[in-house]
Formats: C-alpha cells, sequence, structure tokens
C-alpha cells in the first residue's frame, strides 16, 4: 500500500502544471459552491426565519376540514375569515403544549379583510388577531418603531408605515375597522393605533397587515372565541419541524381532536416559493458545477492511462493484479479530490467570513427582496464547508473510475506494445 | 524437467478484418536452468513467443506449461500471481517506473507479492549485485542506459525467480555494456541455476546461448 501511495502521489507531479490546472478548477469550483451554500442559507434565513417568527410560527394548527368551504386546502395566503373556527382556542394550545413538549408556546390567530379608516382616509387591511399574551413568546420578530404593544382588553393595532403614512395615523389615533361577519352582515370596531410595527428582514412582504388583539377581530366577525388558526414556536430552532407536526397530529387522531397541524414549509406563501426557487437553482448550479469538475478530473486521468498505457503492461508484467492498477489510477484522483476539496474549503470559508463581514450588496429591488435588505450577510456553517468538498472527493473518484477500469482491463501485451 | 512447455502453439492477430498469424503450432520445451535464446528476423515471432511464456497474452491455440502450470487454466489474478512469483522481465526500453527511484523500482514486484518484511533490504542487495551500489536514489532519468537495463535485471532477478525473460536486452545498449550486461546474466544463470530465455538478434548472445531456437515467419526453423 505504502509503494502504492507513492507512485499515485508522485504521478500527479509529472504533469505539474496539468495538475494545477485541474487542481485550480476544483478549488475555484468548490469555493463557489461552498459559497452558493452560504448565500442560499443566508436568504433563507434572511426570508424565512422572520417570517416564521413574525407571522409564520413553526405549526399551525386548523380545524379539519377548515377550507373545506374555501375549495379545499387551507392556504397561507387565502383571507382565513372563512375558514371554519377553532372554538375554544386556549384549551387547544394547553392541549397540543402538554402533547408535544417540543413545542414552547402557542398563539391563536383571527385574519380578516376590512377597511380601515382615519377621518376620511381609508384603505383596505388586512387585520391579523392575535392574541397580546402569547405575542412575545410566539412572535417574538414583530418589533416596534414606534410606540408600545398592545395589551389584552385594550383594542390595540399596531399599525406598518404605510398604512400609518396612507391614514395619516399616529400613535394614539382611534381608528374604525369596518367589515363583515361571518354571517355577511356590516359590523364595525373601534381600535387605538398603539404602536407602527416592524419585522426586521420582511418589510418588503408587510403589505396592508395590521396586528391586532383577537378579540376586536373576533367582535368585529361575530364569532365567539373563535380563532382562524394555532400558530405554534418550537424549542429547538434547528430541530426539524415535520416530526413534530407529525406527532401533533398522531395526537389529534388518538383523542379525535377535529384539528389537523401544517408546518410552515407546508403553508407555503410567497416566502417559501422563493425559497424553493433558490434552493431549486442554487441545486441545479451545484449539479453543473459538479458536471464540469467530474469532466475535468475524467479528462485528467484519462490522458494519464493512455500517457502510461506502457508503464501499466510493465506493472502487469511484474505482478500487480488488475485490482492494483485500479487502486494508482483512483489514488491519484483521490488525491487531487482531497487537494482541491481542501482547497475549495478553505477558499469558500474565506469568501463565507469577507462577505460575512462586507456584506453581498443587492443590486436591485427584487434582490432586496430576497435578502431581506440591502445587503446578505452569509454565516459561515461547518456543515457547508464539509459537505460539498467530501461530495467532490466522491465525485472525482467516480469521474477517475471509468478511466481507472479502462487501465485495469487492458491486457498486459498489447499495453506494452503501445507506443 | 521442463520450466517451459510450449505445445503447438498458434497467436494470429486481427488487424481491421485481416487476421494476421504470428506463431504457427510452436512446440517448444525449455529445461530448467538452460539459457537459451530465440532468434529471428523483425515480425517472426520472437516477442510473441516470450509473451506468451511470459503469461503476458494467451495463444489462440495450443498450450503454455509454465513450472508445471497450465496457463489456460489461470484466471487474470492468479496469472499475475504466477507472473510476480515464477517469471522475471527484461525489456528492450528498460521500462522502468520513471517516478520511483532505482531502489524503489527493484522493490516493486517484492511489495507486489506481499510476504515477509525485508524487501528494501533485498532491493538493495540485488542492486548491489548488479554493480549499483549507491545508485539507490537516482531515478531512472538519471541513469545511463546500461545502469537502467542494470536495474531492470535487478527487477526481474529480485524474487528469485524460475524464468528471466529477456526481450532484445542488449539491443539498445552499446557493445561493451552489453557485453557486460550478457557476463552478469550468464553468471547468475551459472549460480543459481535461474532459467533464461533471450529474444535476440545478438550474435553475441547467440554465441553465449546454451541453446538457439530460430523462429522464421511464426514457425520453429529446422
Amino acid at each position: 500500500m505504502r509503494l502504492l501511495l507513492t507512485l499515485a502521489l508522485r504521478n500527479l507531479f509529472r504533469h505539474k502544471r496539468r495538475t494545477a490546472l485541474t487542481a485550480s478548477a476544483l478549488v475555484l469550483g468548490i469555493a463557489l459552491m461552498v459559497l452558493g451554500r452560504a448565500w442560499t442559507a443566508a436568504m433563507e434565513t434572511a426570508v424565512v426565519e422572520p417570517a416564521r417568527s413574525g407571522t409564520l410560527g413553526h405549526v399551525e394548527v386548523f380545524a379539519k376540514d377548515a377550507a373545506a368551504d374555501e375549495g379545499g386546502s387551507v392556504s397561507f395566503i387565502m383571507p382565513q375569515n372563512n375558514y371554519r373556527l377553532i372554538p375554544d382556542p386556549p384549551a387547544l394550545i394547553e392541549r397540543v403544549l402538554r402533547a408535544e413538549p417540543r413545542l414552547a408556546a402557542g398563539l391563536a390567530r383571527l385574519m380578516v379583510g376590512a377597511l380601515l379608516s382615519n377621518g376620511d382616509a381609508s384603505m383596505e387591511v388586512v387585520l391579523i388577531g392575535i392574541d397580546p399574551k402569547a405575542r412575545a413568546a410566539v412572535y417574538p420578530a414583530v418589533e416596534l418603531r414606534a410606540g408600545r404593544h398592545f395589551v389584552a382588553g385594550e383594542k390595540g393595532i399596531l399599525l406598518n408605515r404605510g398604512v400609518a403614512k396612507r391614514l395619516g395615523a399616529t400613535v394614539g389615533s382611534t381608528l374604525v375597522a369596518l367589515g363583515n361577519t361571518a354571517d355577511g352582515r356590516l359590523a364595525a370596531v373601534k381600535l387605538t393605533v398603539t404602536g407602527l410595527w416592524v419585522v426586521k428582514g420582511l418589510e418588503a412582504y408587510e403589505w396592508g397587515a395590521c396586528y391586532t388583539d383577537i378579540a376586536a377581530v373576533q367582535e368585529l366577525m361575530d364569532v365567539g372565541d373563535g380563532a382562524g388558526v394555532l400558530v405554534f414556536r418550537q424549542r429547538d430552532l434547528e430541530a426539524p419541524v415535520a416530526p413534530i407536526a407529525a406527532s401533533v397530529n398522531a395526537a389529534f387522531a388518538r383523542d379525535g381532536v377535529p384539528a389537523v397541524a401544517y408546518t410552515w414549509e407546508e403553508m407555503g406563501g410567497p416566502f417559501i416559493g422563493g425559497m424553493l426557487v433558490t434552493r431549486f437553482i442554487a441545486r441545479i448550479m451545484d449539479f453543473v458545477m459538479a458536471i464540469i469538475v467530474a469532466a475535468g478530473v475524467m479528462n485528467t486521468a484519462l490522458m494519464s492511462v493512455f500517457e502510461r498505457t506502457r508503464e501499466v503492461g510493465t506493472l502487469r508484467a511484474v505482478g500487480a493484479r488488475r485490482s492494483r492498477i485500479l487502486a494508482i489510477f483512483l489514488l491519484e484522483a483521490v488525491f487531487l479530490g482531497v487537494a482541491g476539496a481542501a482547497g475549495g474549503a478553505l477558499a469558500g470559508a474565506g469568501l463565507i467570513l469577507f462577505f460575512g463581514r462586507a456584506g453581498i450588496p443587492a443590486f436591485s429591488e427584487a434582490q432586496r427582496y430576497s435578502y431581506g435588505g440591502d445587503y446578505l450577510y452569509p454565516t459561515l456553517h461547518w456543515g457547508d464547508v464539509t459537505v460539498v468538498p467530501a461530495m467532490m472527493v466522491v465525485i472525482c473518484l467516480l469521474a477517475a473510475f471509468g478511466p481507472a477500469l479502462m487501465a485495469a482491463r487492458m491486457r498486459p501485451a498489447e499495453s506494452l506494445r503501445y507506443v | 524437467m521442463a520450466s517451459v512447455q510450449v505445445e503447438a502453439a498458434t497467436k494470429d492477430y486481427q488487424l481491421g478484418k485481416t487476421t494476421v498469424p504470428a506463431l504457427r503450432g510452436v512446440s517448444l520445451a525449455v529445461e530448467s536452468g538452460e539459457f537459451m535464446a530465440v532468434a529471428g528476423p523483425s515480425g517472426s515471432g520472437k516477442s510473441t513467443l516470450l509473451n506468451l511464456i511470459g503469461c503476458l497474452d494467451h495463444p489462440t491455440s495450443g498450450r503454455v506449461v509454465i513450472a508445471g502450470q497450465d496457463v489456460a487454466a489461470l484466471d487474470d489474478d492468479a496469472l499475475s500471481d504466477l507472473r510476480a512469483r515464477t517469471l522475471g522481465f527484461i525489456f528492450q526500453t528498460f521500462n522502468l517506473i520513471p517516478v520511483l527511484s532505482a531502489l524503489e523500482n527493484v522493490e516493486f514486484p517484492l511489495l507486489l507479492r506481499g510476504g515477509p518484511h525485508g524487501g528494501r533490504e533485498r532491493a538493495r542487495r540485488a542492486l548491489d549485485e548488479v554493480g549499483l551500489a549507491g545508485f539507490e536514489r537516482h531515478r531512472p532519468d538519471e541513469l545511463s542506459g546500461g545502469q537502467r537495463q542494470r536495474v531492470a535485471v535487478a527487477r526481474a532477478l529480485v524474487t528469485d525467480p524460475v524464468i528471466v525473460l529477456a526481450d532484445e536486452p542488449t539491443a539498445n545498449l552499446d557493445s561493451a555494456t552489453g557485453e557486460s550486461l550478457l557476463e552478469l546474466m550468464l553468471e547468475i544463470n551459472r549460480r543459481d541455476k535461474t532459467t533464461f530465455i533471450f529474444s535476440t538478434h545478438d550474435p553475441r548472445v547467440m554465441e553465449r546461448a546454451q541453446r538457439v531456437v530460430r523462429l522464421v515467419d511464426g514457425k520453429l526453423a529446422a
């Protein structure tokens, strides 16, 4: 084995320029792939994390067949005032939290489209009725530009900056929300502006959304204590959410509770759509990069096999089995792959650290949406700088396998005659 | 006892749609410890015969028996092992591995065979025996043609093979170097009773050989 390793290593240095070129391509490809992963991860974090902490939560529980009257499945985008509601939300929240300790807190939410007026100024908004007592635990990303959060019983409302400007409202203004009750009657409720909200990173998605006390929305819709959805936040933010939702659904099925839990990913919405498109494009880029690198390695290996055909014959003549010939060429590919992977991982890590400080600037409005601001700051994760390089070593090995097998299958006499 | 037995061996090569016969029914027995030359003009089938004896190729028909083993019954790994244990090769163009030192080139067949340690010391002794003590660390491109062929001889002999096959070993050497190499191989043959089979054009080799068989157009000449 020692001599095979020596042979493979020295063979790599026979054509220093060619080896350097292939290794450089590997380093560049791997570095870009590593940076690409950090970049997409940062975009996901920039948009999805605020979304999970300000609107989606991690697990959402709807009444069974909640959207039956709306044509089927529940949707983040669909207004939820016509969904079948969950009665006595506090009891179900308590039941879910008891059944699934991986969930930290739950919040009852009821959304409705309404006409919000301040004197003569009016605009259509979406009122997001939430339980003020659970807001901090489930929606920690809802921050204030001005004023304070509303408390239970005061029918307070948080406006976003755009709505406040359109309505000419400030903290302390009294607004009137006009909407429909669940059975179609017109109804109105008075709301006091207690603050202006912001979810950092989600400014582009604020639309006309206003957080208000769920009690106000329930009064407007005349639905008693019903909630459209229960939003839960998990304790370990890095843990996969699917098993948690599955466990909640199992508990519902066991106890005969007419409700269904969805993960934040299932709930989709514009955040997830963008994320999935970005992920898809990133994977395609990875695939293309891997193909280019594999082609380079295969080409190098093929050239090496053709150049050393007589040498393969000599090795076979002195007693080397086919497996040894295979091993020599594969080891060369592994050495090349490991060198490229190490260099690529280091270069990729360097790029991530650099852009982590300097930021990747957004050059368009669309990019600002994806970045959740003017700059994106990728962060270095151990997984990014190990998984891609390790994968590329395997790809190098696979790319060299064909040429190595070709060398191993050469007939000794023919190899020795090769000119 | 015959260390090599070739029975009615033929070898055809396919060049496109044309079949070219390289050997046409050659039968030959080589006794253990013989110093034998296979002579003949270019294209007469000398190298093909050596390839068959060296288990580097299979006959189209006929039988080749090496050290009592019918090579047709052996799979590729077994043939490799037979080459590693029983045969040594010396090539006209030396065929050393350029990235290995002289010592590593000689040690290589020992490492392929595995077995007890001490391969490096044996390789060193083999180099010493061919007069290359002090050249252990030299790469092939740092050695003269004669020195390279000596390294090849050391590589062929380091495993104590039963048979050494030498394909025109002196063809690329000047006369003095060729002569000394021949002397070296004769001495090893006399001392260790190693069987040597040469293919050659070189009259000096033919003069020193115990037996010369001549190949003409793939057949043994009478």
